[in-house]
Formats: structure tokens, C-alpha cells, sequence
């Protein structure tokens, strides 16, 4: 195996120990949450799944930003392996966030400014890799779907400050500062080891797929020009 | 069209923040979680079943990724055996 197989591969794994690691200080050693109790350990995956989400999605506008100014096949490349990832970890934080919801707040759902914004957010994410599996490499298709990815940067910022702007009801504790056990913020930390490190790992792969993808298509191109081959790729 | 979006998202924005009510004292989101004191604390069962569904849930999403990655890879080395074959066959014709 090559240097730059070892790679992500070396992250899904790192990201699998730390998972059993975070999985182990949730359960044994993280305290009970005084108010909410057991159902405050979805916290340790949801919150660290949202942040990585965030930090996808930042960097799918950048790359698409890149991708704009510069053309960049690497970087589009990188652009839809992260909107893509992103979305996942995004449907990670919609499935988890409402089942924490439905004991906390007694529904699953409540229509305030942080799960509104969250919803659009993966909304628009969902959109930019439809466009992209369904439009191909027109240049068109690209620049427009760059288009969805860079507007997607100020919701991001907003979904960040929405409680603190309009209220609403979704906790505000990481950048409060408001874990107060040791072994909490400890779990918390794992947490976001394990999901960082998997979203390495899985945008890693999933950009050598898409690189692996544009490759045969401009390669059965030429092969057809050449050879006038039919339906090659 | 970048423009114009941003605009109408700073604009629905503005609306939302106009049309919420101010939070109660109730509905203020909480900002610290702080132990429970295991001595006058007395679990609540009721919410395992969301907690255990939520971790599954998690698992289930992120497993079906990477089998969907996997699946992908997989067709598009089919592809390329498939663009080798059609190549081949059209150098020999060629010749």
C-alpha cells in the first residue's frame, strides 16, 4: 500500500479507536447531566457531527471558491467530496438533534432559528451534490453548483450565532464554556477526535474517487475522439 | 445569483429575528451542563430508547456511507476495465 492509500486509512482507523474511546468516557466515566440525564449523552456525537458538518461545508465554499476563480479540477474535486461528507455527518446531526429534542424539550421538532438554519443549511448542501451527480462536468453545472457552496458560508455563520441573535430554545453550551466535569469535556473532546478524524478520512477518499472519475471521463473523451468509441465511460 | 441569495438569506434572516418572541425564562437555552449528584439523583429511564436509537441512527448513516463509497469505487474500476477493453479492441482494428 502506497504512502497516500495509508493515509485515510490511517484515519478510519484512528477515528474507530477513538470512537470506542469516546463510546467508553460517555458511558464510564462522564457524569450524568443534572437536568437532562442520560439522554444528554447524545451531546458527545451530535455536537462533534455539527462541527465537523460546519467545517465541511466552510471548506466546500473555499474550494469552490477556488474552483471559480482559478478552475481548478483538484480543488472541485475536494469541493464535492466535502459538500458530500458534510451532508452525511449533516444527516448525522438532523436524526440525532430531534430524538435528544423529543425527551428534552417533549417534541422533535420546533421550528427556531438553529434547527431552521441547520435544515436550510443541509438543504442547500443537499441541493449542491445533487447538481453535481445529476449535471455531470458541464462547466455551466460547476460554476453554478460553486455558487450554491460559496452562499452556503454565511448560513454557516449564522447557524453559529442564531441563538445568540434571535433566541430560541437550542442549548448554547460549548461556546459558552458550560461543560463543568472534567470527564464531560474530556468526552466532548474525543468526540470531536473521532468525527474530525473521520471526515478526514472519508473526504480523502471520496476526493480520490471523484479525481479517479474525472480522469476516465476526459480519458473516454479523447479515447472516443480518437477511436471513435461509443458509451465508453 | 450569489448576490442575490445572500441578500435574501440576510433578508428572511431579518424577518425571523423580527417575528420571534423574546425567550421566557423557561424556554432560555440552557448554558451549562453541569454532574448530577448520583446520591439525589434518580435516572429517568425514559429517555434510553432516544439515546440508543440516536447512537444507532449515527452508526447507521456513517456505515451507509462508506458502503456507498465502497459500491462507487468498485463501479468505477468496472468502468475503467471497460474503457481498457473498448481501447484495446479499437487499436487492434485500428492496426
Amino acid at each position: 500500500m502506497s504512502a497516500s492509500h495509508r493515509l485515510p486509512v490511517a484515519l478510519l482507523g484512528l477515528s474507530a479507536a477513538l470512537f470506542f474511546l469516546t463510546l467508553y468516557w460517555t458511558f464510564f466515566r462522564a457524569p450524568l447531566e443534572a437536568e437532562m440525564g442520560i439522554v444528554q449523552k447524545i451531546f458527545y456525537l451530535h455536537v462533534p457531527a455539527a462541527i465537523s458538518m460546519q467545517l465541511l461545508f466552510v471548506a466546500c465554499g473555499i474550494a469552490s471558491l477556488v474552483v471559480l476563480v482559478k478552475g481548478s479540477q483538484r480543488a472541485d474535486a475536494f469541493a464535492v467530496a466535502a459538500a458530500e461528507v458534510g451532508v452525511a455527518l449533516a444527516l448525522c446531526v438532523l436524526i440525532s438533534g430531534p430524538l435528544w429534542a423529543r425527551k428534552a424539550w417533549g417534541h422533535y421538532w420546533e421550528w427556531e432559528p438553529r434547527l431552521t438554519l441547520t435544515l436550510v443549511l443541509t438543504l442547500l448542501f443537499m441541493a449542491y451534490t445533487a447538481l453535481r451527480g445529476f449535471g455531470g462536468a458541464d462547466p455551466l453545472t460547476t460554476r453554478i453548483a460553486a455558487g450554491i457552496a460559496i452562499a452556503g458560508i454565511p448560513a454557516i455563520y449564522l447557524v453559529r450565532v442564531a441563538v445568540e441573535w434571535w433566541g430560541g430554545t437550542h442549548p448554547q453550551v460549548v461556546w459558552k464554556g458550560g461543560l463543568e466535569n472534567l470527564d464531560m469535556r474530556i468526552a466532548f473532546g474525543l468526540g470531536i477526535a473521532t468525527f474530525v478524524t473521520l471526515a478526514g478520512g472519508l473526504v480523502i477518499l471520496r476526493t480520490r474517487i471523484e479525481r479517479a472519475r474525472q480522469d476516465l471521463e476526459s480519458l473516454a473523451l479523447d479515447a472516443a475522439a480518437r477511436y471513435d468509441l461509443e458509451d465508453s465511460a | 445569483m450569489i448576490r442575490a441569495f445572500c441578500l435574501a438569506l440576510v433578508f428572511a434572516a431579518s424577518v425571523a429575528a423580527a417575528q420571534a418572541p423574546a425567550p421566557t425564562a423557561d424556554e432560555a437555552p440552557s448554558t451549562t451542563f453541569r454532574a448530577a449528584d448520583p446520591s439525589k439523583f434518580k435516572e429517568d429511564l425514559d429517555g434510553v430508547p432516544f439515546m440508543v436509537g440516536a447512537y444507532a441512527a449515527i452508526w447507521a448513516v456513517l456505515f451507509g456511507y462508506v458502503v456507498l463509497l465502497v459500491r462507487r469505487s468498485k463501479s468505477l474500476e468496472g468502468e475503467v476495465a471497460a474503457l481498457r477493453a473498448d481501447l484495446a479492441k479499437a487499436q487492434q482494428s485500428a492496426r
